[in-house]
């Protein structure tokens, strides 16, 4: 194969891998429209069926796609295996042509010739999106909020999404742009990128890392104040105090708040540096913060956290996304869009229930137990 | 030295589905009610929640939610020429325990029998001959038809929140639904649920074929739903722990979610928990029930005396209690004499294993308890028995519920039991594999039967439950007919390898088959040939009402549960509308 015919093929492979995950992270309503001929009828479906029909060029683009973020827990391929969506193209992967090296050794896989959409492609128009936005089309760089790799900002309420999978942060920038995420910020700049371009700035996204003495110093936190509400003594060094809910910050950082559009992005840039400034802080109530994540109130009808966003808030690609680490006062917001209805992108409903059911009492509890963990990365 | 208690209205033996049920239209009437379960109290919230939940090898292999029977054992023997044995470890089925009883780990499938199933032995005899039936297969009618039942299976499918699609609604067929259901007066309270990718290849082999598929009706819920009682339910999130599990999401049916929270709120309902019912105690006559007597859990036993007494535990446990309590005439095999304990029947269950090539992934841990696909066609009478030499049936479906890594091992039958051969055929076979339910109807026979056991005896000093049980040769040709039917529906599916496996004898109970244990305290409109008459009171002792499978005359190709809640909906309406205002027998025969 000539390098030239090589391009074209990869290409076409990387427009088909995206297809897929186009269609896999569309809203349910338009994957159940089916035919007769045995219709996508859901999220997991839709990719399953499309990876066979779409046949070897996925298998082969999603192979490829494996060296590129495999090291990064948050991409699609690299967390398929528990994922949901992403299982129809990985499952297919390891078990079609390339099926005998699927316990190939990483540095085998490595030498793989690298797919020019997936590895370059993505870095850097990821990166160059995340630095420099895309002025033609009135887009602001992501790390004017979200800080230069990911980490967030704690007061301003923008999330953490170093390391975050790959395929919920492509489908929250798809659901910020078709509105079944509405955001005064965010829908139009997910509205002003193109599919790919939401890709790239996904992937760029799951492949940052969180620095390892940021990591080590939230968990020397979360160990010492391990929901038990009495270790404020030991943890002063950290103690940040906790946004309580309806406080200024989260009534920033709500949806549709005009307050939301006077916080200047550069002012927050600003605090951009390699540090991350998890900014932990003492949970309200940790013993209750903690009995709603890993078990529930029945009188509320609200089921564990932990359910569906796994053991310590590490989260399960595509669906849900991780919690530990996150910034409080962003995990407030985002309660109050499900709340409020503005956020309607859970397809089961799961999630308004839940949001409804608690007060803000509980929601403050546990942003701020969540927030104290070590972030979910490399895991 | 028993305590008595003070008299009560209505006392319910059991806090499964039958008696939650049931209480909720009790107190709802006004009567003060005790509900006694013999196991632990339970919630979604702490109970049930995850990762706790999706531990395998604690409720799927060691089954924590089911019967202890280290404490309280049934014997089994294929025939009265053996030595029955207690079963120490449950294996072919599972009786539940606790609060919620086995509706808390149930798969959610939930199906309407037929008119031909509840009028077995007249449709049977009217269509084929009165000889067509031999003289040993039992089956005889319910005293109960499919429209009677309507409205039961109709509110109970509204308490569930039920996901499914109608196939013929006020006298109109539906494309799409069960065209062979009776005709319901509702759709579905909720539409299906999601179609897993193996059963949409399964929809579309069977309708090529000619065959008609529909989505199974699932009490794991498709979207959330608030029941009459304004109990919210969730949806389902295909976890792929159900059966055997109990939902952490609120999104399974089951007495927590559809009427505890308000049964439990009545202040004229009482529940005690860890309370072991010995006996229902009768007057001198034998003709009328003054109470029972339970064990708590402490060791103190007490008599709760009460007006009206409702059996309502697992179909084995009814059975024993009314043995236990000397209601009713034990079933005698060699003369056909007596009725309690007759007509013991299961569940007659095949399947097909479709190994597909490694392009086609099934993905099985991502199911719920009844999502897929199944068809009706070879169900009860709805083909032709005339030239077959059976009566009954089977629907077959894709309907996988779960994947989990120590139970699915799905591997071609010439793979090695073990070894490295056997790991790298799982491995290629785990993700390509569907497996086709052949799930059939259970005719009567007069061999089959439930008595107590002359040696095993409980914790409490009280003979064992004894189920002698083979499979009728009727059952075996129909399990081998119907899937053969289903290997061609799999090798239409695409399947490189179809294995179809029908049921063979004998019956065995160290291979886990279904938890459909039906029959014993059998309804019906002779008292000579049932134990309960058509509104589930007993002929013997009219305040003892008996709910529950063990009602069954046979068991039909549907699973049993739908008809289980319609039935408590059908005597609870009895009980409140008849009962009360004129205490005594319903029917006279």
């Amino acid at each position: 194969m000539t390098r030239r015919r090589f391009h074209v093929v990869m290409s076409a492979i990387a427009a088909t891998i995206f297809a897929v995950l186009q269609c896999a992270a569309a809203p349910s309503d338009d994957a159940q429209q089916g035919g007769n001929d045995v219709p996508p009828q859901n999220q997991t479906d839709s990719a399953n069926i499309t990876s066979q029909q779409h046949g070897s060029s996925a298998e082969k683009a999603s192979d490829e796609h494996a060296p590129q973020n495999g090291g990064t827990q948050g991409s699609s391929s690299g967390r398929g295996a528990s994922g949901l969506h992403s299982t129809g193209i990985t499952g297919k992967s390891s078990a079609g042509a390339q099926g005998k090296d699927k316990y190939a050794q990483p540095e085998a896989r490595a030498n793989l010739p690298p797919s020019p959409a997936m590895s370059n492609g993505v870095a850097q128009a990821g990166e160059q999106l995340a630095t420099r936005g895309a002025t033609d089309k009135g887009v602001v760089a992501c790390n004017a909020c979200h800080g230069n790799i990911g980490q967030g900002n704690s007061v301003s309420g923008f999330p953490r999404l170093t390391g975050f999978p790959e395929a919920y942060l492509r489908k929250q920038l798809h659901d910020y742009a078709t509105g079944a995420r509405a955001h005064p910020i965010m829908t139009p700049i997910a509205a002003g990128l193109t599919p790919e371009q939401r890709r790239n700035v996904a992937a760029y996204y799951a492949a940052q890392q969180l620095e390892s003495t940021d990591v080590s110093e939230s968990r020397a936190w979360s160990r010492s104040n391990n929901g038990q509400g009495n270790s404020q003594q030991n943890d002063n060094r950290l103690y940040t105090p906790p946004p309580a809910a309806g406080s200024k910050v989260a009534n920033q950082a709500a949806p549709g708040g005009t307050a939301a559009a006077t916080i200047d992005p550069v002012g927050a840039s600003q605090q951009n540096d390699k540090a991350v400034h998890n900014a932990p802080v003492m949970p309200a109530n940790p013993a209750r913060a903690r009995l709603l994540a890993t078990t529930g109130d029945e009188r509320l009808h609200a089921q564990a956290c932990a359910n569906c966003h796994g053991p310590d808030g590490i989260g399960l690609s595509p669906a849900y996304p991780p919690l530990a680490g996150q910034h409080a006062s962003y995990f407030m917001a985002a309660m109050n869009e499900w709340r409020s209805g503005t956020r309607h992108n859970d397809a089961s409903e799961q999630m308004p229930m839940i949001a409804k059911s608690l007060g803000d009492g509980d929601v403050a509890a546990l942003a701020a137990f969540y927030a104290g963990m070590p972030p979910a990365v490399a895991r | 030295m028993a305590t008595r208690l003070p008299e009560v209205d209505a006392v319910c033996i059991g806090v499964g589905l039958v008696n939650s049920l049931i209480a909720r239209e009790l107190v709802r009437a006004g009567l003060k009610v005790v509900g006694l379960e013999r196991g632990d109290p339970r919630f979604t919230v702490p109970d049930f929640q995850s990762p706790a939940m999706h531990d395998e090898l604690r409720f799927a292999t060691r089954k924590a939610l089911m019967q202890d029977n280290t404490r309280e054992a049934i014997t089994f023997r294929n025939n009265v020429r053996q030595t029955a044995l207690p079963i120490r470890r449950w294996e072919s089925f599972l009786p539940g325990t606790g609060l919620g009883g086995a509706a808390v780990h149930w798969n959610g499938q939930t199906y309407r029998f037929q008119e031909s199933d509840f009028k077995l032995r007249s449709a049977t005899e009217a269509r084929y001959g009165k000889d067509f039936l031999p003289p040993e297969i039992t089956v005889q009618d319910w005293g109960v038809s499919a429209a009677d039942m309507e409205p039961y299976y109709d509110r109970f499918e509204y308490m569930l929140g039920t996901s499914g699609k109608a196939g013929h609604l006020s006298g109109r067929k539906i494309d799409g639904g069960n065209p062979f259901e009776d005709s319901r007066s509702r759709d579905y309270p909720t539409p299906p649920q999601k179609e897993p990718y193996g059963s949409a290849m399964f929809r579309k082999a069977a309708a090529d074929l000619g065959y008609h598929p529909f989505p199974q009706p699932s009490s794991n819920l498709s979207q959330p739903y608030t029941n009459p009682d304004g109990l919210k339910m969730n949806t389902c999130m295909f976890c792929g722990f159900c059966e055997r599990f109990a939902c952490e999401h609120y999104a399974k049916a089951s007495p927590q979610t559809i009427v505890l929270p308000v049964l439990l709120s009545n202040p004229n309902f009482t529940l005690r928990t860890q309370c072991q019912v010995l006996r229902v105690n009768l007057d001198e006559k034998k003709s009328n029930a003054t109470g029972v007597s339970y064990v708590d859990s402490a060791g103190r036993e007490f008599e709760q005396p009460a007006r009206l007494v409702i059996v309502g535990l697992f179909a084995l446990n009814n059975v024993r209690m009314l043995l236990l309590s000397g209601i009713g005439t034990p079933y005698d095999p060699h003369t056909g004499r007596g009725t309690v304990g007759r007509n013991y029947s299961y569940q007659t269950m095949g399947s097909a294993q479709v190994f597909f090539d490694s392009s086609v992934n099934i993905n099985p841990y991502m199911r719920s308890g009844a999502c897929g696909t199944v068809i009706a066609d070879f169900v009860s009478d709805n083909f032709d028995h005339g030239p077959l030499g059976f009566i009954g049936g089977a629907y077959v479906g894709e309907i996988m519920s779960h994947g989990r890594p120590i139970e699915f091992h799905p591997t071609p039958p010439d793979t090695p039991k073990w070894g490295a051969q056997w790991k790298r055929a799982v491995v290629d076979h785990y993700n390509h594999t569907s497996v086709l339910s052949v799930h059939g109807s259970s005719a009567a026979h007069r061999a089959n039967y439930l008595d107590l056991d002359p040696t095993y005896r409980d914790a409490w000093g009280l003979p064992l439950l004894r189920i002698t049980f083979d499979f009728p040769d009727n059952d075996i040709k129909l399990s081998h007919y119907i899937t053969a039917k289903a290997a061609e529906i799999g090798r239409a599916m695409g399947g490189r390898l179809v294995v179809g496996q029908p049921r063979k004898p004998p019956y065995t109970i160290t291979q886990y088959q279904t938890t459909h244990n039906t029959g014993g305290a059998i309804m019906g409109e002779d008292r000579g040939t049932s134990v309960v008459n058509r509104y589930l009171q007993s002929w013997d002792v009219s305040n003892v009402f008996v709910v529950g499978a063990s009602a069954y005359p046979q068991n039909a190709s549907y699973n049993p549960t739908d008809t289980v809640g319609a039935l408590a909906y059908w005597a609870a309406d009895a009980i409140v509308g008849k009962y009360l205002k004129a205490p005594g027998p319903l029917v006279h025969a």
